[in-house]
């Protein structure tokens, strides 16, 4: 027999809503899960059991408000849930207790979701696998010696572990997608805007994007209409045939050279989507070194002023990888920070452009499998080693998922970018590809 | 962008750091404050400039259709 916390988020809410299942025991058995791979894993840096038992037993008693009704979700440490610390995994903020909840939390709250955990980041979302934080970071479910990606990295554990069906994470410059590469799993990042950013600790906001990360494309979209609100689900399965994609083939053969098992799994999914009756066209879009300065420049600028008296009293309070990310933003110049934001429009401009001649672009996401969590000059290669920062920088919705698997048994990825609130288009894509390359389901052998 | 070692002298540096307010980093995570100089001297290097003066921030907000 199936136990609850194998369930996807789809099926866990139908089986509530046949009333097979009842929130509490979904919950119980997610805790169970945690409690048994959390210390292997870090992906929670707290456990709310009991608060989350509570809530779980009173919408036992209530018919279902839709279908997120007693659904556990993870909630990356930097978004506010009322009553429970907001650390940001920093010793800067142990003590920082969040008033009111985040908009997104209030959103899913009214929609019945639980959240019994609180989830690992890289520190203020920014830093990097770190030990010399108040809390572990979190590791790959699929080889636990391997980073999980980040910075929502507790997030993409956790969902791949099946911990929990769904977890929130933000993403500034791939920090949703980057641990959906890494982990197996479904990555989202919306449009820019779509999911307010209230309640949640910024880096920088005029790249700063909540998305979530799920284990389907169906789950993707059920989270989706709880948090934006729309009808995400409707048109996901019109399938692939007459599709126009456009294929960013440069930015891994040329700008940031793949990993050879990486790129063939992209090649591949081109491939697959052209057999399944989607128009394949290569398109050209400025290189990926153009978006990577343009986001890094803004980031360093608009981080400064959140981290400004921080890294100027108490410099000694951040892990030493987030205070090496962060110091920029103090010496950047505003020329520096406004040339960025000049140029952000004719990047923007060039992406739309694309989406004159096609429906959705397939591209890279990351161009590594995960690195091992302990070699800091690997770690440090994968966060420059993408292509998900070019759309932080337009604001497109991207979203990721698994492609493949290495020889060594660690997931392969791509990325799908839609029109400027297509969701639903990317959704559609995601979810042809997802039922065609067949990787749903795949489990890390931790699972 | 690529790492590489840092290349403003130091008596600069130092002035730069007080003069955003680093002593207290200058002091104890000179190594830090030194590659962000570092690093903000490689990003002008790659960092595309608008052709046209006029072209003016981009908003982060896109319209809603």
């Amino acid at each position: 027999m199936t136990r609850p916390h194998e369930l996807t988020l789809a099926e866990a809410a139908a089986a509530i809503a046949a009333r097979g299942l009842a929130p509490s025991e979904l919950l119980a058995d997610c805790l169970e899960r945690m409690a048994a791979l959390n210390p292997l894993l870090g992906a929670c840096i707290r456990i709310d059991a009991e608060a989350a038992l509570t809530a779980a037993r009173r919408l036992d008693e209530e018919a279902p408000r839709s279908p997120l009704h007693g659904i556990p979700v993870g909630v990356k440490d930097v978004i506010d849930v009322a009553g429970l610390p907001t650390t940001c995994h920093s010793a800067l903020r142990l003590h920082h207790v969040a008033a009111r909840d985040a908009a997104v939390i209030a959103r899913l709250r009214a929609a019945g979701a639980i959240f019994p955990a609180k989830l690992a980041t890289h520190e203020f979302a920014i830093g990097g696998p770190a030990f010399d934080l108040p809390f572990p970071p979190a590791r790959n479910p699929w080889n636990l010696a391997h980073h999980p990606g980040g910075s929502s990295s507790g997030s993409g554990a956790a969902v791949a572990a099946r911990l929990m069906p769904a977890a929130l994470g933000t993403d500034t410059g791939g920090s949703v997608r980057h641990p959906a590469s890494h982990c197996g799993i479904v990555g989202l990042k919306p449009t820019y805007d779509l999911i307010p950013r209230r309640g949640v600790f910024p880096l920088a906001w005029s790249l700063d994007h909540v998305g979530l990360l799920t284990r389907t494309v169906e789950d993707a979209a059920l989270m989706l209409e709880a948090m934006a609100g729309g009808h995400y689900r409707a048109g996901i399965e019109a399938g692939l045939r007459g599709l126009r994609i456009g294929f960013v083939r440069h930015f891994h053969e040329r700008d940031e050279p793949a990993d050879p098992e990486m790129a063939a799994a992209i090649e591949a999914a081109a491939r697959l989507l052209a057999r399944e009756g989607a128009v394949l066209r290569e398109v050209t879009l400025p290189p990926l070194s153009a978006f990577a300065a343009v986001n890094r420049a803004i980031l360093w600028g608009e981080s400064a002023p959140v981290h400004s008296r921080w890294l100027r009293e108490q410099p000694e309070g951040y892990a030493a990888i987030t205070r090496r990310r962060l110091l920029p933003g103090l010496l950047l110049s505003a020329e520096d920070y406004l040339e960025a934001q000049r140029v952000r429009g004719p990047l923007r401009a060039a992406v739309g452009a694309a989406f004159r001649e096609v429906d959705v672009l397939l591209t890279a996401s990351s161009m590594d499998p995960a690195c091992r969590i302990d070699d800091p000059a690997a770690v440090e290669r994968t966060y420059p080693r993408q292509a998900r920062i070019a759309f932080n920088v337009t604001g497109h919705p991207a979203i990721t998922l698994m492609a493949g698997l290495s020889r060594t048994g660690l997931p392969l990825s791509c990325q799908f970018v839609a029109p400027l609130w297509q969701e639903g288009l990317l959704l559609r894509a995601a979810r042809g590809y997802e039922r065609a390359v067949g990787w749903r389901g795949a489990r890390p052998p931790i699972a | 962008m690529e790492p590489g070692p840092p290349t403003i002298p130091l008596a600069e540096a130092e002035a730069l750091a007080r003069a955003a307010g680093l002593e207290r980093a200058w002091r104890q995570h000179r190594a830090d404050v030194l590659e962000a100089l570092a690093s903000i001297a490689r990003l002008r290097r790659h960092l595309p400039r608008g052709e046209d003066e006029a072209i003016e921030p981009c908003p982060a907000q896109v319209a809603r259709p």
